[in-house]
């Protein structure tokens, strides 16, 4: 999505990275290309938040935050909560974005992350009903990008993903006027299981795994795969211009589940606690 | 509301709700160059506030009619994200985010030789991801240090604090709860130059003594505040000066280790390298402004400098 000058990559930065994929079978930061750069999660970094994460992926950082309120459900869903995810891709995280109203590429990372979250039935909404017809908890998940050095969506479903988990909110009670009343209880958000994406480019004939800001450059064709913690598909988005042959798309969607079950486990068992962003 | 409905804030001993002195700052944490692509960045936690701010420019102005023939235009955005207040914001900005964005780049504004920059932006981003009542107060300081941390030449440090009135005391830097209970607030910022104002609001009731006596307490803080400022950016040139230190003792292996080049492309990554000590190529036929410019990166790869 080149916006400004410098998001153009030079014909010679780009071959200069095909010789390097082709003739040493390595990328500009020493991976392979079915490598992924390392993750960390940290929860529980913004206090006003009922949960809240921060993800890493390489250098690329994205903050998201859960707030939950009471609301009306859907007419064609009254018993069940609504999960609301929303990203913004803020001018913090490079010089090439700018503030105004959310942009295609921002409505595109948020569908694709929400499409996994609720395709995968992670956020368990059927327990988040208060009244049914009435009142049920309106989950809110806003993910703040604030470093980019490529594939928001993968570093924006773990913050999510992350995030959701450590959420804590209000226990409720129906008053026999039938005012909802919020206590100080709080027990964790219902979740049925995790869920993770992991995103591939393709350039010219070489597929890369979690792609970093320049090969996403210079990528032709993309690919986002999603899968549940039991490991079956539950979202996938091919974008950008370029395609993909049938056998591509097969050893994408096998590698991308080895890929989000690994990261799945590390939400689960490598998430730390702080009280700090950075 | 009646008198005696409300909570107290200040007990018998004289201390406020989270055990501070009338006069005590809250923690302060200040980092700077923490973001990768910004020219200049910050982070501050002021309390529980966590905000983070980035820097962009001199650079390229978008768009272009906005461009000022004697001076830079300085650009300010304060943000609040939705998840940072009790109630969700809608993340559409609301009045007061403009109002506060204009207050903060005109408390900057004074600081910066903006007549040498002429017909280019500063960009300055502020969002705040966790609120606690002085928010307007730290995203200045933090936008100060980023300022600096991008390398602009500054006439002083700017650092602010709100002082407010609680329970009929003078208490310096209030907590969201006093701010939103107390019977005033009255932010400032201080150029620490000449010690000359650059941000001054008020909100409440004071008499003119008290409003002296809160002034004079915000400047003192302010004093502070700026110590803090300088030993942050004294710290980075510190870890610069020492990691260079540890490189030059490493010796030449790690050049060596760099990853291999292909062979074809040696001659062209030479003259890339030429190009870059007289000045970016790349910006050469972008913008004769930028070339003006200072370069105020250190030393990125050639990469991510983009």
């Amino acid at each position: 999505m080149p916006q400004r000058p410098e998001d153009i990559v030079g014909e010679i930065e780009k071959k200069h990275l095909l010789d390097l994929f082709r003739k040493k079978k390595i990328r500009q930061d020493g991976r392979s290309f079915n490598e992924t750069r390392p993750l960390t999660i940290e929860v529980n970094c913004i206090k006003k938040a009922e949960g809240s994460a921060k993800a890493t992926l390489g250098q690329s950082l994205a903050v998201a935050g859960v707030k939950m309120e009471l609301g009306e459900p859907f007419p064609d869903t009254p018993d069940m909560g609504v999960l609301i995810i929303n990203s913004e891709l803020s001018p913090i995280a490079s010089p090439t974005l700018e503030s105004g109203p959310p942009t295609k590429e921002s409505i595109e990372i948020a569908r694709v992350i929400d499409r996994g979250m609720r395709e995968s039935h992670a956020v368990a909404l059927d327990k988040l009903c208060v009244v049914p017809g009435g009142k049920v908890w309106i989950v809110f998940v806003d993910i703040y990008f604030i470093g980019d050095s490529g594939n928001f969506f993968d570093v924006g479903s773990i913050a999510t993903m992350a995030a959701l988990k450590s959420t804590m909110m209000p226990v409720t009670k129906v008053e026999k006027d039938g005012t909802i009343v919020k206590t100080e209880e709080t027990i964790p958000l219902p979740l049925n299981r995790l869920a993770a994406s992991q995103t591939f480019v393709k350039v010219e004939d070489i597929i890369l795994c979690d792609p970093d800001l320049m090969e996403e450059r210079i990528a032709e064709a993309r690919f986002t795969c999603a899968f549940t913690e039991e490991g079956r598909l539950c979202a996938v988005q091919k974008g950008l211009n370029g395609t993909f042959k049938r056998d591509e798309i097969m050893e994408m969607i096998r590698t991308g589940q080895q890929k989000s079950l690994e990261r799945i486990a590390h939400i689960k068992e490598n998430s730390v606690d702080t009280n700090h962003v950075f | 509301m009646k008198k005696d409905e409300k909570r107290r804030l200040i007990d018998n001993k004289g201390l406020r709700l989270d055990g501070r002195k009338a006069d005590e700052l809250r923690p302060i944490t200040l980092k700077v160059g923490i973001l990768e692509r910004a020219n200049g960045s910050a982070y501050i936690e002021h309390g529980n506030n966590k905000i983070l701010v980035a820097v962009y420019g001199p650079r390229e102005i978008h768009p272009k009619h906005l461009a000022l023939p004697n001076k830079a235009n300085v650009r300010c955005e304060y943000r609040l994200a939705t998840f940072s207040v009790n109630e969700r914001k809608s993340p559409a900005p609301r009045r007061r985010e403009h109002e506060l964005s204009k207050i903060i780049q005109e408390a900057l504004e004074s600081a910066i030789f903006t007549e040498r920059y002429p017909r280019v932006a500063i960009d300055i981003y502020i969002q705040v991801l966790d609120a606690d009542g002085g928010t307007r107060c730290a995203s200045v300081t933090a936008a100060s240090l980023a300022l600096a941390d991008a390398g602009l030449p500054l006439s002083g440090m700017v650092s602010a604090v709100a002082v407010g009135k609680v329970d009929g005391q003078i208490v310096l830097d209030l907590s969201d709860i006093e701010d939103k209970e107390g019977e005033g607030d009255l932010p400032i910022a201080v150029n620490n130059q000449d010690g000359s104002l650059t941000l001054l609001q008020l909100d409440g009731d004071f008499s003119v003594e008290d409003f002296e006596k809160a002034l004079d307490l915000g400047t003192e803080a302010c004093k502070t505040i700026y110590e803090m400022q300088k030993q942050v950016l004294l710290q980075k040139y510190e870890d610069i000066r020492s990691s260079i230190k540890a490189a030059e003792a490493e010796g030449e292996e790690e050049i060596d280790e760099e990853l291999g080049e292909p062979e074809s492309l040696r001659i062209a990554d030479e003259d890339e390298e030429n190009g870059e000590e007289e000045g970016d190529l790349e910006f050469v036929d972008i913008e004769v402004d930028e070339d003006e410019d200072e370069e105020n990166g250190e030393d990125e790869d050639y990469f991510s400098d983009q």
